[in-house]
């Protein structure tokens, strides 16, 4: 297999040229990929209460804005180490990468739904899932990783989470007798959109790699819609911009057993559609309703992300 | 039939009466919520009352851990002091900003003389450079000291 560290740039401008059918503008991806990438955090209102958080983060991050598109959330310049702050160790403020923060919005959940993170390690996007329903409801927040659980339980006790329930199984083998309201399927997978990031993650993109974690992934999406009660809604997401883990995914699902859905992105998030077709493979037409996020358009990580709808 | 591996704890169990008479906590704090107990471990855990782990396999935790044993309403942990400590009434030692940043990097403080004396005390004080205040944690009496019980990974210090 093999791995490219993540900031060897020869070879991470070779190997994104792969997507230049794909992007608007090459060049302006490439670029983009080079540059360190900008912190974010958000305000953990179960926590902060009514505190205003906005002069001590620009008092400890001069420089530091607010996003336009997700109200509580807050870039900060790459050299940034939130996790020192007083108000992080409190749980007042959580760090989470900016292009990953749209997918628990993306499934909308509800206060008092029943709701799964399928693959939650390290529990940021439980965590929002349960502020975005009040801490109210349950979420159940699996994990399949022993060695991944400290940092889930770790995170969801440190921001103060009451509605989770931390499990341990292999996600595509997950069983459930009542269903859940909502699903976020967010897989394990080659993690190109997160070579910006400056802890050293390596990608592994050999077509051996991608073809098994595909099958991987399309696994646990068919066990996300199984989990789902018909009518529910089931969030597929990735840090990658391989098509094979994101469109040609989805396309492995039977229409018959779920839409996807259009998703409007906030205003300020530029996004892009997801892809028809690649490298000769035509997928189902409602993939386009995917958004992708590249690098280039805001000045963040990759990710994709996909909204189903459970038909039966 | 196997045990359930948590058991709802009642509203007049004792160990709910205790932290609440312990903390002076109003009866309705926690009226969105419910207390477990985990069978094999006999720690107490808070939450939210739609939390139901019944059915659900191989769980790991429930909500946020509240105690280590039903014994100790009086040792709350790290994280529940953090989320429902500013809700308690009793027991609460409230520190200026220089002994609340000494406490929480992990210093010792005394006891404070207008303090009735109790095995442990949650801390609360103004943040380092941030004027508000927060439950920081629990403190442990010994001698005429009130030691930090505050975890390492939770501290912090002066930015």
């Amino acid at each position: 297999m093999t791995s490219i560290p993540a900031h060897h740039p020869a070879a991470a401008v070779e190997h994104l040229r792969r997507y230049e059918p794909l992007v608007d503008d090459i060049d302006a991806l490439l670029e983009a990929c080079t540059r360190p990438l900008h912190r974010c955090v958000w305000v953990n209102p179960l926590l902060a209460g009514d505190h205003d958080l906005a002069g001590v983060i620009t008092a400890r991050a001069p420089g530091a804005e607010p996003l336009s598109w997700l109200p509580g959330a807050w870039r900060l310049p790459a050299r940034t180490r939130p996790g020192n702050w007083p108000e992080y160790r409190l749980g007042w403020l959580h760090g989470q990468e900016e292009a990953a923060l749209w997918a628990a919005h993306a499934l909308d959940p509800r206060p008092g739904q029943r709701v799964l993170d399928q693959c939650a390690a390290p529990g940021n996007k439980t965590a929002q899932l349960a502020v975005l329903m009040g801490d109210r409801g349950l979420v159940v927040a699996n994990e399949k990783k022993r060695e991944r659980l400290t940092s889930l339980r770790h995170n969801l006790d440190r921001l103060g989470v009451t509605s989770a329930i931390v499990t341990r199984a292999d996600g595509r083998h997950i069983t459930d007798e009542l269903g859940f309201d909502a699903v976020l399927a967010d897989v394990p997978c080659s993690c190109e959109g997160t070579s910006r990031k400056p802890d050293g993650r390596r990608w592994q993109h050999d077509e051996a790699y991608r073809d098994s974690i595909a099958q991987t992934q399309k696994a646990l999406l068919r066990r996300a819609i199984a989990l789902t009660r018909p009518g529910g809604t089931v969030v597929y997401s990735t840090c990658t911009f391989a098509p094979e883990e994101n469109e040609g995914v989805l396309d492995a699902i039977e229409p018959r057993d779920a839409v996807i859905e259009p998703l409007v992105p906030p205003a300020g998030l530029v996004t892009a559609p997801g892809v028809t077709s690649w490298q000769g493979r035509r997928y189902r037409p409602d993939v386009a309703h995917a958004l992708r996020i590249w690098p280039h358009h805001n000045d963040t990580g990759g990710f994709f992300v996909a909204r189903l709808r459970r038909l039966s | 039939m196997t045990e359930p591996l948590h058991v709802a704890l009642a509203s007049d169990h004792p160990f709910v009466v205790a932290l609440h008479e312990t903390w002076g906590f109003a009866p309705d704090v926690f009226a969105a919520h419910r207390f477990w107990q985990r069978t094999d471990s006999g720690g107490v855990w808070l939450a939210s009352c739609d939390v139901d782990p019944e059915g659900i396999g191989e769980i790991e935790t429930v909500g946020i851990a509240v105690s280590r044993s039903v014994d100790a309403p009086d040792r709350p942990s790290t994280g529940f002091a953090r989320r429902f400590g500013r809700f308690a009434t009793r027991g609460v030692v409230h520190v200026d900003a220089e002994a609340a940043a000494h406490f929480a990097a992990g210093g010792a403080l005394p006891w404070p003389d207008d303090v009735p004396r109790a095995h442990y005390c949650l801390v609360a004080g103004p943040l380092p450079g941030n004027p508000a205040e927060a439950v920081i944690g629990r403190g442990r009496l010994a001698g005429d000291q009130l030691l930090c019980e505050v975890p390492k990974k939770a501290r912090f210090a002066p930015v």
